[in-house]
């Protein structure tokens, strides 16, 4: 009873750096795990290139330079099941690039330029959902309102359509990280009163291929989708076509280059304040823990000095330490929770939530273990005496 | 009986690439109730000397016996509870838990005995008492304490358990004259009560006060002089 007495008073102690302690540690909790993102982002693309390599069933190619007519030639040729339009590292944000928006609610209506066309029957309406440079290369003009109802909030948003693909289906485009992350608010099929559903787009035939349901876009242009008995001619013929019409074909290498190219790119531009803001965050996590165990080792001196054996002291050390950066890691799993739960992938297009929620939380458990558990060595690493002699 | 025995104790710190012999073979016998000084210049291994008599740290060769048992420095919890039980500490820097208040810091060897709390806080008030702390300060955080207050709380700490031992580590190093006096009172007191006082200072004055002087150089005793 009086050891737990001695132990709450000693966590009493720490109050008074708990909050600060919690909201750096949650902080650098969260770096972790977007910094992470940044180690894990190119690694994702190797694995999605190394299965469709593997498959061989896909061609890619440069939609630079397409134009319709060649895309219709292209989807009309024997074997072709399907193309689809994917982008670089922006179209991570979006589950699908291609969505009816179906008008669910009568507070949401379309007007402009796209106004009632291609509106079928059940009010839905084909939208291509992109961002970044490959919604670029399909520029066109003209803006569409929509008055969005999600869950219990709405609001009034303009889309710039950017482009047409066959059968005019309007492209929006979403350019800035903001709106891509409110474009994957909006589309999520979970729990929007707007919602769009991919009908047989190429996407989910891709996903029904690879039997997955990976929201993460091939990084290319333009895929070509064989049907599964398409023989070698029609794939060649497919491959001529393309080159007749000068459209680059791209391989795995190339793709992957361009990709990392890109992907450093996006980082470089966008990264690099919340990198280090996120860096600084670290730094002060790791200071301050160091510093509170060290201090709190010290205490722990004083107690072994009256009495207190080695192993007790090391035991309510760490007790304390437990009590030091625990409160951190469950905001920050908290944190972690809250976003995967929003929807939100991305910030500044690095990937946070590529993990499960247990392995993002346990990642930034573990560094802050580590960082604990590196302070706790070098505080039980020196006795007492030695502590006195470093002083003097 | 000697209460201290110390025979042939070595002891050499390394730091970084520097190796520091701070005792070398050192005979020593402290006697019960007797009430020593050890003197020295900085750096003579007073300090060292002081720690290993206390189980705070371990000599590198050599025998050191404690009230009549060679200490056999692999028992942790063994050497805890004599710490604990037997010997009260007092130095310079206070070594108090600074956020907490006077009779916490006091009670504190007493949780490491099984007695409740609320005789853990009577034993501690009458410590307290007994080196003249101000009651009206009780309940002040040690950090608000004047230095002299600061050491009378670690003398209360230091006798809390009753021990038979004291060692004091330049016990009136960081206090004023008046306070300093007031000290080493306390310990005389101590000592008249019969337990056993070791006193480390640079202080003639102090020193002056003990029944013996023992001088150290180099790690070394020079000098064991009666007062």
């Amino acid at each position: 009873m009086s050891k737990l007495h001695l132990i709450l008073k000693l966590i009493r102690q720490l109050r008074s750096k708990a909050v600060l302690l919690m909201l750096i540690t949650a902080v650098a909790g969260f770096a972790v795990v977007y910094v992470s993102g940044l180690y894990r982002l190119p690694r994702l693309y190797q694995n999605r290139l190394d299965s469709l390599s593997e498959s061989g069933e896909f061609i890619y190619f440069d939609t630079l330079g397409l134009k319709t007519d060649v895309e219709k030639d292209i989807s009309a040729m024997p074997g072709v099941r399907d193309i689809a339009y994917t982008a670089y590292i922006g179209n991570l944000i979006c589950g699908d690039n291609t969505y009816f928006l179906k008008a669910v609610s009568s507070e949401i209506c379309f007007d402009g330029l796209n106004s009632g066309r291609n509106v079928g029957e059940d009010g839905s309406m084909p939208l291509i959902v992109c961002s970044g440079s490959a919604a670029g290369s399909l520029a066109r003009d003209g803006i569409v309102n929509a008055r969005l109802v999600i869950g219990a909030r709405s609001r009034n948003t303009s889309f710039r359509i950017c482009g047409t693909v066959p059968d005019d289906v309007p492209v929006l485009n979403f350019q800035t990280g903001s709106n891509a992350v409110s474009a994957y608010d909006m589309f999520s099929p979970c729990g929007n009163d707007v919602y769009a559903y991919a009908g047989d787009s190429l996407m989910n035939l891709l996903r029904d291929h690879y039997n997955t349901d990976d929201s993460i876009f091939y990084p290319a242009n333009g895929v070509i989708l064989f049907e599964k008995d398409a023989d070698q001619d029609a794939r060649n013929a497919v491959t001529y076509a393309l080159l007749e019409r000068n459209i680059s074909i791209q391989s795995p290498d190339a793709i992957e280059a361009r990709t990392r190219a890109v992907s450093k790119n996006s980082i470089d531009t966008y990264s690099a304040i919340p990198l280090l803001i996120m860096a600084l965050s670290l730094a002060a996590s790791a200071a301050l823990i160091v510093m509170s165990v060290d201090s709190e080792a010290k205490t722990i001196a004083v107690i072994e000095l009256i009495g207190c054996s080695g192993r007790m002291g090391a035991a309510l050390l760490i007790c304390t330490f437990g009590v030091l950066i625990l409160p951190g890691v469950i905001v920050n799993s908290i944190l972690l929770l809250a976003v995967n739960f929003s929807g939100i992938q991305l910030v500044d297009n690095v990937m946070l939530t590529s993990g499960s929620f247990g392995e993002l939380a346990a990642t930034a458990l573990v560094f802050l273990v580590i960082i604990a558990a590196v302070s706790l060595l070098m505080t039980r690493g020196r006795s007492y005496a030695q502590r006195k002699i470093e002083e003097m | 009986m000697a209460v201290v025995v110390m025979k042939k104790i070595c002891k050499t710190f390394t730091l970084k690439d520097m190796s520091v012999k701070a005792l070398d073979n050192v005979d020593l016998s402290v006697e019960e109730g007797e009430m020593l000084a050890i003197t020295g210049a900085s750096g003579s291994g007073k300090t060292t000397l002081l720690n290993i008599a206390g189980l705070l740290d371990r000599q590198d060769s050599g025998e050191l016996e404690l009230f009549g048992k060679t200490v056999d420095f692999s028992k942790d919890s063994a050497n805890a509870r004599i710490r604990n039980k037997r010997i009260g500490f007092v130095f310079q820097d206070y070594s108090l838990m600074a956020g907490e208040n006077a009779v916490f810091n006091v009670m504190l060897p007493l949780y490491f005995s099984k007695i409740p709390l609320r005789k853990m806080k009577k034993a501690a008030l009458a410590a307290l008492d007994k080196v003249g702390f101000p009651r009206s300060h009780l309940k002040n955080k040690v950090k608000f304490l004047s230095g002299g207050q600061k050491q009378r709380v670690a003398i209360a700490r230091a006798l809390v358990n009753d021990p038979d031992l004291i060692l004091a580590d330049e016990p009136t190093g960081a206090l004023d004259s008046e306070s300093s006096k007031m000290v080493m009172d306390i310990l005389k007191q101590l000592n008249r009560d019969g337990r056993t006082v070791i006193v480390i200072t640079h202080d003639p004055l102090v020193a002056g006060e003990c029944a013996r002087e023992v001088r150290l150089s180099d790690g070394r005793v020079v000098q064991s002089r009666d007062v």
